[in-house]
């Protein structure tokens, strides 16, 4: 029998990096894709306000999103609610960021603000957008 | 003389599918890392509710002073917003204005005299939540902390 040269093993021991790095990127694109995703989740388009008095949003608090867009429709998180429905489904605890579209009256906003209320939350946020660039 | 013998030659060579592999990913990467629509902000907005029922948080509370310093001159302000179409009309107190840089006088007037009253916005039904951030932002902006929008019981 002939005994395998040293050489050909050699060639194979050698680990190529390049699949590897390859591997990598892409598990770390796929986290940084999916975490980013799960926090557009409760990012419906409405029209926000401008409010140069606003403070940056501070992502590190778990605020529950209720979106009111321009056809009525009040979202909890990604959720279509009606708006007798919501209260009981709310933390009190919890912050409250309301993403209203500009173009609303105040009596379609209203009732929403009065459920918050009557849940016992304080600590609601209107979203807005920054000063005008 | 003999020519030293290169090991490098096949490690020269390079790897177009690797390196385009990585190009793609890193394009794929910035793409997806970079923000274009413009950052959200927070208004911190509390709820005033004229009855009983509204939560020990979300009601302004009324300011205590010893007996025996002078008591707030105000004791809340309310801001009412009107307005048909594309007018608006705001009444502070008794005292009503056309325009929002009348509004921001007025308020800066009341300012000046150092009292710091809780304010509440009581916007009419049909107006836009627009003006009604718009005057709670000028509020804020003019320096009252404590601004309140008005609910229904």
């Amino acid at each position: 029998m002939r005994v395998p040269t040293d050489r050909s093993a050699k060639a194979t021991d050698r680990v190529n990096m390049t699949p590897m790095i390859d591997v990598v990127f892409l598990l770390i694109i796929f986290f940084l894709v999916s975490s980013h995703l799960a926090r557009r989740e409760t990012r419906f388009p409405v029209s926000l306000s401008r409010a140069a008095s606003s403070q940056p949003n501070n992502p590190t608090t778990a605020a529950v999103v209720i979106t009111v867009d321009q056809n009525q429709q009040i979202r909890l998180g990604s959720r279509v609610v009606q708006v007798d429905q919501f209260g009981s489904l709310l933390d009190p605890a919890q912050p409250v960021r309301l993403r209203v579209d500009r173009r609303l009256t105040y009596a379609t906003v209203e009732p929403v603000l009065r459920r918050l209320t009557r849940a016992g939350i304080d600590d609601v946020s209107l979203v807005t957008l920054g000063e005008e660039p | 003389m003999k020519r030293p013998w290169s090991r490098s030659r096949p490690s020269e060579d390079i790897g177009m599918t690797a390196m385009i592999d990585v190009v793609f990913l890193l394009l794929v990467f910035f793409l997806w890392t970079s923000r274009f629509d413009e950052p959200e902000r927070d208004l911190l907005a509390g709820m005033s509710m004229s009855e009983a029922v509204a939560s020990a948080g979300s009601k302004p509370r009324p300011v205590e002073t010893p007996p025996d310093q002078v008591p707030e001159l105000v004791d809340e302000l309310i801001i009412r917003i009107e307005g048909q179409g594309t007018s608006r009309r705001w009444l502070v107190g008794e005292a009503g204005v056309n325009r929002i840089e009348a509004l921001r006088q007025r308020l800066q007037q009341i300012a000046r005299i150092g009292v710091q009253p809780p304010v509440i916005i009581e916007p009419a039904a049909d107006i836009a939540m627009d003006d009604v951030i718009d005057t709670f932002d000028l509020t804020r902006q003019i320096g009252f902390q404590r601004v309140y929008l008005g609910v229904d019981p």
